[in-house]
């Protein structure tokens, strides 16, 4: 290839990417890096790290990490072993499939903000679905569950994964599809048992998905920020509070854009390195099938 | 060839995309019509963007020169998020609606104008068309940057018909705390509380004022909230609790929906719940004063007109000219029928108009003359979303029962502190 045509091959593909690119630096780089500005005090000239002190000792950005920490850890665990246990049951050869794969998917169709004012209303404490149903069952039913701690963040939770779920189930799903149904029936003529079968075929060959799921989900964990909104405003005394929605809060509703800035700088620090490990790391030990 | 030069047709297109869009917005105002920008929020529900437009249209038409543009915020954080990005971009608005604690801030950051000038310009008394404890949040460090417009306050709420089968008077609220909480006791049942306070620090700041305590400083630098009077009046919302009369925590919207689902006997809830509940109730149910601790106040919260900085001389007066519109009494009775905020304009109660939505909604009396009770919304300093934000958590810690009224009310005090740290 001469010098001239690679010019003219790889200057086109620049030129059209070039207006997305304008957008993406004017929106995404451009903020992302005066906001490392912004919280190293480093528009007035010095560079400083008060802001992180002040913040990092502060109880409200502590107990807001805890949360975050609990929160992430809760939704995701259940939301991606539901997600792929869906998957495989509906994976089978059931009769319905369509309409349950279509039941267990919809949450995700709905905005979270929807999804959150629905659950205030199951959740309740004297008009609520969820505590007339455990009226019934004979289990305590006055729980005031988004105005109460722990209760408030169990609730998020609930939403979390009712949200979630469905799409995690999605995408394990077409990972189901895409083995090759000879080896079930291979191991089968072999003896295998169907645990044995999930173990040594279905499991390692969704390991790329799986790794994939863990991922966005553990990301989408700490983007929450929509339902606590609607649900908590970070209540009762902070026990929802977590990370987005505490730099909202400084940011948007406190005008303290300090603040707000050096934890969206640790957010983003933080989010990129999970990432950055998680793609090296785990990529040794997930199993492709090309 | 060809091929490179579509490519490049389609690069260049794609890249005008946005210029051509932004060309073609804005407004097309008639040369000579100076259109004044109105950031506006709703805090309640209901058809109240079509008042609004109506209310600026009408004004455009009786002033052909002037085009009040009413732009919809949002929610009150929205608006002061527009109003603030807006001046901080130096393009402002000409008016905007603000709630008490964010013109506080407007005038911290610089974004709007004193209005001591523009009231002195229309001689003594103008202020006299105002409900005087409607002013109380027009003031910042004891000067005028704000107009009242749209204001509430709470009320107590009861069921009638709850009161007639316990044997209580059906035509008398409690009057006193004490009475409250010899009612709560005799209302509440095994699936209903005896009443329901919303916690926030608007009804917080209620309880510690009528006990004869103090929020902050007139210079808004200092707050006062581990006096004895402040702690006796979390221990006294605290009895009710640990006694089952009422829940720990309740959000405005929660206590509505209970109250009209039998749930609670009584309630505190804004004004602006009355059409709700009025639409609602299935039941006999009345309003009354806000029971009286050591001394009989209630506090008034909602929004008020301000005029941005950095806008024309032009503007600014045609800006004046439509909040003294805005505020005459036939104005503030649409406004208040639309909406269910309480008139700001108490000539307003004279029109027939308003007789009439009276007549069919006697509460709304009830709430028009509890007003001269009333103070601002509290806490009324620097920063006073943080405040705030700090007084409703602790007050939710306290009442959960995780901390102790004195050592919490100690603890928020130290963190209000901090807070206003940087204004002392």
């Amino acid at each position: 290839m001469t010098i001239s045509k690679k010019l003219r091959t790889w200057g086109a593909a620049y030129l059209l990417i070039l207006p997305s690119f304008i957008f993406l630096v004017a929106f995404t780089f451009y903020p992302i890096a005066y906001s490392v500005v912004t919280s190293l005090d480093a528009a007035s000239g010095g560079i400083g790290f008060g802001n992180y002190s002040k913040m990092l000792s502060s109880t409200e950005f502590q107990q807001a990490i805890r949360n975050n920490i609990v929160y992430a850890f809760f939704s995701t665990v259940p939301a991606v072993l539901i997600g792929l246990l869906l998957a495989i049951v509906l994976n089978t050869k059931m009769k319905g499939k369509g309409f349950y794969r279509f039941a267990v998917f919809y949450p995700t169709i709905l905005p979270i903000a929807t999804a959150s004012m629905i659950w205030v209303f199951l959740l309740s404490q004297s008009i609520g679905l969820v505590n007339h149903l455990l009226g019934i069952m004979g289990l305590p039913s006055k729980i005031d569950w988004v105005n109460t701690s722990p209760y408030a963040m169990v609730s998020i939770i609930i939403v979390y994964i009712w949200k979630y779920s469905g799409y995690y189930m999605l995408l394990f799903l077409s990972g189901l599809q895409s083995i090759d149904s000879s080896l079930y029936d291979e191991a089968y003529l072999e003896g295998a048992s169907g645990w044995e079968r999930l173990r040594m075929i279905t499991l390692p060959l969704l390991s790329p998905t799986t790794f994939f799921v863990v991922l966005i989900a553990i990301v989408n964990s700490f983007q929450a920020v929509d339902q606590i909104y609607v649900m908590t405003k970070g209540g009762p005394h902070n026990s929802t509070n977590v990370l987005l929605y505490y730099i909202y809060e400084y940011g948007f509703v406190y005008w303290e854009p300090e603040i707000a800035s050096s934890a969206s700088t640790l957010l983003f620090a933080f989010l990129l390195i999970l990432t950055f490990f998680y793609w090296y790391g785990g990529q040794r030990k997930v199993n492709y099938e090309r | 060839m060809r091929k490179s030069i579509f490519v490049l047709a389609l690069a260049i297109c794609m890249l005008l995309m946005p210029a051509a869009v932004l060309a073609q917005g804005g407004r097309e105002a008639a040369s000579d019509q100076l259109v004044i920008r109105f950031y506006y929020p709703i805090g309640t529900a209901g058809d109240l963007a079509n008042a609004m437009n109506e209310l600026c249209a009408q004004y455009s038409a009786e002033n052909p020169d002037v085009d009040v543009e009413p732009i919809y915020a949002g929610d009150y954080v929205q608006t002061m998020q527009r109003t603030l990005t807006s001046s901080k971009a130096g393009n402002p608005a000409d008016i905007a609606l603000l709630t008490s604690a964010d013109v506080w801030t407007a005038v911290d950051e610089g974004i709007i104008l004193p209005l001591q000038p523009f009231i002195d310009s229309e001689g003594e008394g103008f202020l006299d068309r105002f409900f005087p404890g409607m002013l109380y949040d027009s003031m910042v460090a004891g000067e005028y940057y704000a107009i009242p417009f749209q204001k509430s306050t709470p009320i107590f709420y009861y069921n009638k018909d709850m009161f007639r089968e316990a044997g209580l008077d059906p035509e008398k609220a409690p009057q006193t705390w004490e009475e409250l909480a010899e009612y709560a006791a005799i209302l509440t049942t095994d699936d209903r509380y005896g009443v329901e306070i919303p916690i926030d620090q608007w009804l917080l700041s209620i309880f510690i004022l009528q006990n004869g305590g103090e929020i902050n400083n007139i210079e808004g630098t200092e707050t006062y909230l581990d006096t004895p009077e402040a702690i006796g009046a979390v221990e006294y919302l605290l009895d009710l609790v640990n006694k089952g009369y009422m829940p720990a925590k309740r959000l405005f919207g929660d206590s509505s929906s209970d109250f009209v689902a039998g749930k609670t006997a009584m309630m505190y809830n804004s004004t602006g719940s009355l059409a709700f509940v009025r639409d609602s109730a299935s039941f006999d149910w009345g309003v009354g004063f806000l029971p009286a601790g050591k001394e009989r106040i209630v506090a008034t919260g909602g929004g008020q007109f301000v005029i941005c900085s950095g806008i024309s001389e032009e503007r600014q007066a045609a800006a004046w000219d439509f909040i003294k519109w805005m505020t005459e009494p036939a104005q503030t009775a649409k406004w208040s029928m639309a909406s269910g905020f309480i008139a700001v304009n108490p000539a307003a109660f004279d029109l027939p108009e308003m007789a009439e939505y009276t007549a069919a909604l006697p509460q709304a009396i009830v709430a028009r003359d509890q007003l001269q009770y009333a103070v601002g919304e509290p806490p009324k300093t620097h920063d006073a979303r943080e405040v705030s934000q700090a007084m409703a958590s602790m007050f939710e810690n306290m009442l959960a029962g995780n901390i102790s009224p004195e050592e919490g009310m100690q603890e928020l005090q130290a963190s209000c502190d901090s807070i206003l740290a940087e204004y002392n």
